[in-house]
């Protein structure tokens, strides 16, 4: 039981019988679901984090297995520092 | 935030409704509940409620406050001449129908009128105490204030009340 004040109450009364039309009701709940699509919650930035490291194997993957280049470049460098080293 | 989280933001909508209403217009009122609800739910994506500190309607008022306050603010900066409820609550209502619709409705305007009068917190408590959610307790606890001085104010405010209707009635029925 609320510790309400009944006298009050029925003072108020009149202007406790505003009620919200359905209108009202949607405008606030599209408000509300626009800012929470756009607002930066955790959910949305562990998805984030989830997609950016899939992205990230994937490519990695890619680069390793699938494009020679970059596993040659590192070769040839690693063979020019032995050669250095040699030098010294 | 789930869904049914975002439902409970979206419930208070009524509630805080009722509030405003209680010290502007209509439309303005419908405005600021929904300013009020998005930064509610602003707070509680940023984690800035603590349900142990209290319930949620609570917090939701306390952020009303501020809301009604700052709109107070802006009306007083829009170049108006005095500060005051009074001031908000005479701004007109672009509604089609609004004057038939306040005219059914003429006891409860000549209450928003005394009740716009009366200082906080003492027409602060009064718009509080539409909430039929909210007891004294929770009401004293938004405001910071002891429970016995939240009574003390609606003893005074009642009287306030009841004199500003009489004061209003005669206005409307001269002899």
């Amino acid at each position: 039981m609320k510790d309400r004040d009944d006298e009050l109450e029925a003072l108020l009364a009149p202007l406790a019988d505003v009620e919200a039309t359905p209108l009202e009701r949607a405008r606030w709940r599209r408000a509300l679901a626009a800012r929470e699509r756009s607002a930066w919650n955790p959910r949305s930035l562990a998805w984030g984090a989830v997609a950016g490291l899939v992205v990230g194997i994937v490519s990695t993957w890619i680069a390793l297995n699938l494009g020679s280049a970059p596993a040659e470049n590192f070769a040839d460098s690693a063979t020019i520092v032995h050669v250095y080293a040699k030098a010294d | 935030m789930s869904s049914r989280e975002l439902e409970s933001v979206a419930e208070l909508g009524p509630a805080l409704l009722r509030y405003f209403s209680a010290a502007g217009p209509r439309e303005v009122a419908a405005d600021l509940t929904q300013e009020c609800l998005v930064r509610l739910l602003d707070k509680l994506q940023a984690g800035a409620f603590d349900p142990a500190r209290g319930h949620l309607r609570m917090y939701a008022y306390g952020i009303a406050r501020r809301v009604r306050l700052e709109a107070a603010k802006r009306h007083f900066r829009s170049g108006n001449e005095t500060l005051g409820e009074s001031d908000w609550e005479s701004l007109p209502d672009p509604q089609p129908g609004a004057e038939a619709r306040l005219a059914e409705h003429e006891r409860s305007r000549a209450l928003r009128r005394a009740l716009a009068r009366l200082p906080d917190p003492e027409g602060e408590i009064l718009r509080l105490h539409l909430d039929r959610e909210l007891g004294l307790t929770e009401i004293a606890g938004i405001l910071e204030l002891n429970l016995n001085t939240v009574k003390s104010h609606i003893y005074r405010a009642k009287a306030r009340l009841r004199e500003a209707l009489v004061g209003e009635n005669a206005k409307e029925n001269p002899l």
